[in-house]
């Protein structure tokens, strides 16, 4: 930093120390549920996953075995790769539809934001299974748009890959994911001054460098949090894939769910289960900084 | 004070404004001279900021035109002009330092470095932030801010700085330093600088030229000594500075003035310059406070004030001292008057209920015009 002012002096600095243990003891009753609740159940996950699976029963020596398995099975990265890949482009259509509808209501019909705000909420929580059948309704056989095709006579037999397949799982996905997409755009939106889009524009910026310059960088934290939500969501989704994906494309998900409740193999699952978590941190973290890199 | 070339900077002509059904801007038309410092004045819903936006390319007129330097820009965008503005709440960058606030313009237009970097250390030099370049925007005080937001808007050589309450989010001090400070460097620069500002004082102590406005509508443009001393109406009158208006029977006149005799043998005089007074009729006249000496009866000999001056005796009601004034509160007949006296050697030291006569110079009492709109 230019100027080099000089340090604070000893007695901030200790101010700040004793500010700084006030806030842990303030956030004491949070971390501990969090440690009660998310981390330990965690850790207990993981433990399992270097257990081995002998007569129906998880027991010591703690291994690689289960990693091992996930790793070089050809169905398993098969599964895996078809996770990612759907759940990447979901994520990636969610906030493409998201961003836009998000800007619109923030700074086209600012009057009107908080109303349109509160009907994506009402989706977000507008139930999930009832959202998926509505979508076998539209996209099967005897469904919305087979029948509205035949009706206008541009196919003659309905087509049978609408549904049962990845186009149905990404539809469906990105339907649901839209609103898990715009609450965090909106709330970084709303941080963004009017204001300083006048600045703007006064001085020299076109709409879309404006966007680029100003508004972008503003929002990115609220679109990273949105791609982390999409992204999360989608991976660890089996609802999705088990009801409009049929045979050939289920995720990871319904894999760990079968090796639960079918295999009772909970080692190979749970490590299914933490490899997916590791996955999914380091893309998150990847895009992340990729993303800082492109937008400055 | 303004540069020699008498030059029109900005043209406003015939310019409308609605939003909705109401009128923002009534027919304004105002010419702002090349190199001076105007400041528009008025009440908040005056219209003053409206037509500040509309110069920007933030509002565009719905009737009329703004022509700047001579060329149309009434439907130009605001970043196909030639102006810059400081805004009331600053509106920095956030994500930006100090240097990439004030860059931001430059690097648009394509400025490279050295004279990128050149040119934003010379202004930063002029409003005195140079040393927080590396500084991000959130870090800066209040009045940093400012200063760095005049900086963003300068360093692209503006052909006029439109400045919009730029100092009201300052604590007093700070905005009276700003004040001295804005008006050297619109000196140093030599920038067309309009400024907004509901702010009478600031208003008188910075500008080479004001414009009043009120209700939409631009009631007088003049020097402040013009707008103070001798105000287009009674709005203006009272919004300038704080004034006694009373009406005067015109018993007598001559001389160019209107005069009413008093029961004590005393009188009262307006000069008229050019304002109509038939005899008989009764006339509204303003006086400043600070115009009135106020005399103690006792010592008050036929000696007070030059000939001519208007005398009139009165009670002492109420006595309110703020330092270097104290404005007293008289009553006499011609109503309640304010009179203010500087807290000098010379000031009488009076209390409420003291017996005092009231003068004041020919030429200090004038004739006040209706107002030119309603309310």
């Amino acid at each position: 930093m230019a100027g080099g002012s000089g340090r604070p002096l000893t007695a901030g600095v200790r101010a700040e120390r004793g500010r700084l243990l006030v806030s842990i003891a303030q956030l004491t009753p949070a971390l501990a549920y969090f440690a009660l609740f998310y981390v330990g159940p965690l850790l207990v996950l993981v433990y399992i996953s270097f257990l081995t699976f002998r007569n129906f029963q998880f027991v010591e020596p703690l291994s690689f075995n289960n990693y091992a398995n996930v790793v070089t099975s050809e169905t398993f990265r098969v599964l895996f790769s078809r996770t990612v890949l759907l759940s990447l482009l979901s994520a990636v259509l969610a906030i493409a539809i998201a961003y836009p509808f998000t800007y619109i209501i923030t700074f086209v019909f600012p009057g009107r934001s908080r109303s349109l705000y509160f009907l994506i909420l009402v989706a977000l929580f507008g139930g999930y299974l009832v959202r998926i059948y509505a979508w076998r309704t539209i996209l099967g056989v005897e469904g919305v748009i087979n029948g509205t095709l035949m009706t206008l006579g541009v196919i003659e037999e309905p087509i049978r890959e609408i549904l049962n397949g990845p186009f149905a799982v990404v539809v469906s996905m990105v339907n649901f994911l839209v609103p898990l997409a715009v609450l965090p755009i909106y709330a970084a939106m709303q941080n963004v001054s009017p204001g300083v889009i006048e600045a703007a524009r006064d001085l020299g910026s076109s709409r879309l460098q404006v966007t680029r310059r100003v508004i972008l960088p503003l929002v990115l934290p609220g679109v990273l949090v949105a791609f982390a939500f999409c992204f999360i969501a989608a991976a660890g989704d089996f609802a999705i894939p088990a009801l409009l994906g049929g045979v050939e494309s289920p995720f990871i998900g319904n894999q760990i769910q079968f090796q639960i409740g079918q295999t009772s193999n909970w080692p190979l699952a749970a490590a299914m289960a933490t490899t997916l978590i590791a996955l999914v941190v380091l893309i998150v973290a990847g895009v992340a900084l990729v993303a800082r890199r492109v937008i400055r | 004070m303004t540069t020699s070339s008498s030059a029109t900077a900005i043209q406003f002509e015939g310019v409308n404004k609605f939003f909705g059904r109401f009128q923002a801007v009534k027919d304004l038309n105002l010419e702002i001279r090349e190199g001076e410092f105007f400041s528009l004045l008025g009440p908040s819903g005056c219209g003053k900021t409206t037509s500040l936006r509309m110069l920007a390319g933030f509002e565009e007129a719905d009737s009329g035109c703004i022509l700047l330097r001579g060329s149309d820009v009434t439907s130009a965008p605001p970043n196909k002009r030639p102006v810059n503005m400081v805004f009331q709440h600053y509106e920095l960058f956030p994500h930006m330092t100090v240097f990439g606030n004030v860059a931001y313009g430059l690097r648009l237009k394509k400025v490279r470095d050295p004279e990128l970097s050149r040119r934003v250390q010379e202004m930063l030099r002029v409003v005195r932030v140079d040393g927080l370049e590396g500084r991000g925007a959130r870090q800066l005080s209040g009045g940093q801010q400012q200063r760095v937001a005049l900086a963003r808007a300068l360093v692209n050589r503006p052909a006029v700085l439109l400045l919009d309450e730029p100092l009201s989010a300052l604590d007093v001090k700070l905005r009276k330093q700003m004040q001295i400070e804005l008006k050297s460097i619109q000196h140093q620069l030599g920038t067309t600088f309009v400024y907004v500002t509901h702010d009478q004082e600031e208003a008188l102590l910075m500008s080479d030229r004001i414009g009043i406005m009120n209700q939409g509508r631009l009631l007088q443009v003049g020097t402040p000594r013009e707008i103070y001393g001798r105000p287009a109406d009674a709005f203006v009158a009272d919004f300038v500075g704080s004034l006694n208006a009373f009406d005067l029977r015109v018993d007598e006149v001559s001389g160019g003035r209107a005069v009413m005799r008093l029961a004590d043998g005393e009188h009262v005089a307006v000069a008229l310059e050019g304002a109509v007074a038939a005899p008989a009729s009764t006339i509204r006249v303003a006086i400043r406070p600070e115009r009135i000496r106020v005399t103690e009866a006792q010592a008050a000999g036929a000696d007070t004030g030059a000939p001519g001056a208007s005398r009139v005796g009165g009670v002492v009601t109420a006595v309110d001292y703020v330092g270097s004034l104290t404005t007293y509160r008289i009553e006499t007949a011609l109503g309640l008057i304010a009179a203010q006296e500087a807290n000098d050697t010379l000031a009488p030291d009076l209390v409420v209920g003291d017996r005092v006569v009231l003068s004041w110079a020919p030429d200090a009492a004038f004739v006040l015009p209706p107002s030119i709109v309603e309310g």
